[in-house]
This record gives structure tokens, C-alpha cells and sequence, in this order.
């Protein structure tokens, strides 16, 4: 599913974000990215969006090479990829339903069927009577439920969560990954970048550990 | 391998529009269409300032031109009211050097037709017009030989040596004619209709320009979210619809509001220019409101379309991923 090929992304300072990487994620299997601050983290989840390239080495998703992909195909490859991440990236002159609903608008859905499937994604995530709510209303915790809902309304094949508790306080922390377990139960490819070890450590879940931009070693090899 | 075999196969679970992508695609236009209009409430000072500015820059070429197009009118009614020359021989000219030249009149090239007036006709039509039927008898008949010279066209530079020609010639003692006249309005005629191309096309780039700063603002503000939509499929064409939309409507609003400014102006300076055009035995014709208003607008939409497509595709290169 998701496959790294000795993928480097060195940047225009001469810093490698990225170097060597190579691992394979099959298709439904959930993962975490770990390391410290700067390890790569980030780096290495927006080579699987196509959202930035490697300097070499290959970076595929089913099969294919993101390099080889012409870029007039990207939205279509990011609209099968969901991403949560640590600073929300939500709209905030927009209410709740008009952020969770945006992929479901840029993918091509009519009103009916936004507003069905809208809500069913508020429901799974708690925030179902909270989507008149504009987002400076919500708690940090609630933006974050509203970031996963957002990330999970078009049921998207893989989902990538960039640092998704960074802000929250443990008890909310766990309910956050409790999520993403129940979406990898249902077939999902989940790829959670995260440095909190501790919470990590409760998940029974392979880890790929970054260090200084290349993998230190995989623990629970898959 | 078609382009399509570069995506990952479709889960099962992954949901896809029910509807045809046409439907979906004109329901974004709509939404775009209302949303660049919600936005004339959302800012109005930003979207009527700039709207303003619009209609004032394209009120000028447009009255330039509507000027030139006037200019231009007179001219012609002129041109045709003088395509006559009155030629005047010499009392003097025997009977054969008036052959002479009514032969060398008859090769000229530009001349549709000429027409001999004798003194003795001359005479008679002076006696009728004056009521004096005495003045016939008047020996000897003080009036020359005259012919009325009708022009294929007045204003071509032919017409002007034949001018030239006639006014050289010894027989001739004098020309009534006003072809210069004609060739300096058409020459300021076609001065205004190149003057005003040229600023219609500088001031369309100040509308691109201007219409292309208040969207370079609303881009900076939309920065985020176009990062967003980006991130979870959205094309660029449909980053960029909600700008060509807001680009276009200004645009449109800006023009219907110049096509005011210069039927205003029109209107206001009617009764004098109309005085003026009266002297040349014409009036002053602007197209009506709704037809002005139509080219305005439609001026004024193509040229905020451009500049919306100009500035987003540059913003989007710029900021937004591939």
C-alpha cells in the first residue's frame, strides 16, 4: 500500500529532512511514525500525499510511483488520503458542518448527500450538536475530533495524523487514538506520526523510529 | 498504462459522488456565483471601491471613443456635403481654351461628373434668384465660365493634387473647395480612433491591475483554506472558480457602472455638442443605454476574468502544492 524506496528529501539549505528511508506499510495495517522533533517526521508524511517530492529514491502508493504520477492526478490520489493534523488546519469563519463537509464538496457530492454523510461523520465523532458551532466556539479537543471527522467523511483509504494529540491532555489523547483504532478495524491504512512515546507504548502497533531523518530501527517488524 | 492506473484501486469502502461530475460541477458554479456576489455585502467598501475604480477607468476610453466615433460622423457629412468643387475660369478664357479644359476635365480619374455653367446661364439663374430680369442685358456679361466638379472621393489624396491641379492651372481664376478642411478632420478623427485604442488598452491593464490587487488581498486572506483544498483533492480549477467568479462579477459591475459615467457625461454635454454637430448638418448619436451598458459590461468581465486568471494561477504556483 504505502511503500518507501531509499526515499531522501534533502532542502534547498542542504539539510536532509529525509535520508534513505525505506519501509513498506501493507494495505489496512496501522502504523507509527515516532522520533523527536525534526527526526522527519512531518517530512516523510507529505511525500504520501504528493504534498512535497523526494530528492531521490521512490515513495509509492498502490504500487504506483508518486514521481512517475503526472501532477494533474494528485487531487485524485489526496482525495483517497484523509490528514489530521496537529495545528487543525480548519477554516474558522466556517461552522463546524461546512468544515467537516468541505472534502465531500471538493470530491463532487451534491447537497443531499453532503448533509447525509456529513452528519454521520459528526455522529461517529461526538459533535453531532455541536455543527451549527463556528470553530472559535470549540474546545481544542473538539477541533480535533472535527480535524479526524473532516479527515474520515469520504471513508478515504488511508488516513495520516500529523502529531494528533500534541495539544491534549492525556485522557483526551487516548479517546483521539481510540478513534483511529476503530478506523483501522474497519480497513483503514492509518499512519500516525507522534513523539508521544508513552501513549504510544498502549497501542500494540509496529513503529518506524526516525532519528536525524533516517530510520533508527522498526520495532514489531510487519 | 492509462493515468488512471497510477491511483490506488478504489477500496470498496471509499465513497464516490453517486451523481455525475456535470451536476456537481454546476452546482460549484453556482455556489461560486452566489458567494462572489455574497461578497459585495461581505466587503463593500473593498468590492465598491474597486468596482468604482473600475468604471472610471473605463469611462474614459469609452467617451474618448464615443468622441472619435462623432468626429468621425461629422467628417463623413462634411466630406459628402463637400464633394463638390466650384471652378471659376477667367473672364478671359477664349471659347477654345474652355474646350481645352472641360476635355482635360473629362481624363480626370477622380471626377464623377462636371457640370459647365456659361456666363450667359450664370447670368440667367443670378437674375431669377435676384428678381432683377434687367441684369441679362448686361453687355458685357461680367461673370466667367464656372464648372461644378462632382467628386468620386473627396478626401483621397488623388483629390487633393486634382485640387492642386485645378488651383495651378492658368484658366483658373479661383477654387471654392474645403478638401483640406475634410483631410485635417479626418487626419484628428483618426488621431482620436488610434488614441483611443491605445488608452482603452493601457487602461485595461490598469482594470486588470486593479482588479487583480483587491484579489491578490482576497487570496492572501484565503491563503489557508486554499492550502486546505488542495490538500484534500481540490483541483486548482476549482481553487480557482470562486476567483474567476469574484474577478468576472466586479468586472461586469465595474463596466455597467462606466457605461453610467459616460452616458451620463454624454447626456450632460448633449446640448452643446449637439449645437456643434448642428453646424455640419448632423447630430450626435450614442448607442442606447442598454446597448452601451452590454458592451461596457461585457468589457469589464472579460477583462476581471483575466486578471483573476491571471493572478490565481500565479498565486496557486506560488503557494499552493501541485
Amino acid at each position: 500500500m504505502i511503500e518507501f524506496d531509499g526515499a531522501s528529501r534533502r532542502f534547498s539549505n542542504g539539510h536532509f529532512g529525509l535520508q534513505d528511508v525505506s519501509f513498506h506499510i501493507p494495505e489496512g495495517r496501522m502504523v507509527f511514525i515516532t522520533g523527536h522533533s525534526g527526526s522527519g517526521k512531518s517530512t516523510l508524511l507529505r511525500l504520501i500525499p504528493a504534498l512535497d517530492h523526494p530528492t531521490s529514491g521512490t515513495v509509492r502508493i498502490g504500487g504506483h510511483d508518486l514521481k512517475k504520477m503526472p501532477a494533474h492526478q494528485y487531487p485524485k490520489l489526496r482525495r483517497q488520503i484523509g490528514v489530521v493534523f496537529q495545528d487543525h488546519h480548519l477554516l474558522p469563519n466556517r461552522r463546524v458542518f461546512d468544515n467537516v463537509a468541505l472534502p465531500l464538496q471538493v470530491s463532487g457530492f451534491l447537497s443531499g448527500d453532503i448533509r447525509r454523510r456529513t452528519e454521520a461523520a459528526l455522529d461517529k465523532v461526538g459533535l453531532l450538536n455541536r455543527q451549527r458551532a463556528r470553530i472559535d466556539e470549540l474546545s481544542g479537543g473538539e477541533q480535533q475530533r472535527v480535524n479526524i471527522a473532516r479527515a474520515l467523511v469520504n471513508r478515504p483509504k488511508i488516513l495520516l495524523a500529523d502529531e494528533p494529540t500534541g495539544n491534549l491532555d492525556p485522557e483526551l489523547s487516548r479517546e483521539i487514538f481510540n478513534q483511529f483504532a476503530q478506523f483501522h478495524a474497519v480497513g483503514v491504512t492509518v499512519v500516525i506520526a507522534s513523539h508521544d512515546l508513552h501513549l504510544l507504548k498502549t497501542y500494540a502497533v509496529p513503529r518506524i523510529v526516525l532519528n536525524q531523518g533516517r530510520i533508527s530501527h522498526i520495532e514489531e517488524a510487519f | 498504462m492509462s493515468p488512471q492506473d497510477h491511483l490506488p484501486k478504489a477500496n470498496s469502502k471509499m465513497l464516490q459522488p453517486k451523481h455525475g461530475s456535470l451536476t456537481a460541477w454546476q452546482a460549484h458554479h453556482i455556489r461560486c456565483f452566489k458567494d462572489a456576489l455574497w461578497r459585495l455585502v461581505r466587503k463593500p467598501m473593498s468590492a465598491w471601491a474597486t468596482i468604482f475604480a473600475i468604471a472610471v477607468v473605463l469611462a474614459l476610453p469609452g467617451f474618448i471613443m464615443t468622441l472619435a466615433s462623432q468626429i468621425k460622423h461629422i467628417g463623413g457629412v462634411w466630406a459628402s456635403e463637400q464633394g463638390q468643387i466650384n471652378v471659376f475660369l477667367h473672364t478671359q478664357a477664349t471659347p477654345s481654351d474652355i474646350q481645352t479644359f472641360k476635355t482635360w476635365l473629362n481624363e480626370q480619374p477622380q471626377i464623377k461628373s462636371s457640370q459647365e455653367i456659361t456666363p450667359q446661364a450664370g447670368l440667367l439663374e443670378l437674375a431669377n434668384r435676384l428678381q432683377i430680369q434687367q441684369i441679362t442685358t448686361l453687355d458685357p456679361n461680367p461673370l466667367p465660365t464656372v464648372f461644378l466638379i462632382h467628386l468620386k472621393d473627396p478626401s483621397n489624396q488623388a483629390t487633393l493634387t486634382l485640387r492642386q491641379a485645378l488651383s495651378n492651372n492658368p484658366l483658373v481664376a479661383n477654387l471654392s473647395e474645403g478638401g483640406e478642411w475634410i483631410k485635417r478632420l479626418q487626419d484628428i478623427s483618426r488621431f482620436f480612433d488610434h488614441l483611443s485604442w491605445w488608452i482603452l488598452g493601457l487602461f485595461g491593464l490598469t482594470v486588470i491591475f486593479v482588479v487583480g490587487n483587491t484579489l491578490r488581498l482576497e487570496l492572501q486572506e484565503r491563503r489557508e483554506e486554499l492550502l486546505l483544498i488542495g490538500l484534500i483533492g481540490g483541483t486548482r480549477r476549482y481553487m480557482l472558480r470562486p476567483l474567476l467568479y469574484d474577478g468576472a462579477i466586479t468586472g461586469l459591475l465595474g463596466g455597467i457602472l462606466a457605461s453610467v459615467l459616460v452616458f451620463a457625461l454624454l447626456t450632460a454635454l448633449a446640448a452643446p455638442v449637439n449645437q456643434f454637430a448642428a453646424g455640419y448638418g448632423t447630430q450626435i448619436t450614442v448607442l442606447p443605454p442598454i446597448l452601451l451598458s452590454l458592451l461596457f459590461g461585457l468589457i469589464g468581465l472579460v477583462l476581471g476574468w483575466l486578471s483573476a486568471q491571471i493572478m490565481g494561477i500565479n498565486f496557486l504556483r506560488k503557494s499552493v502544492p501541485a
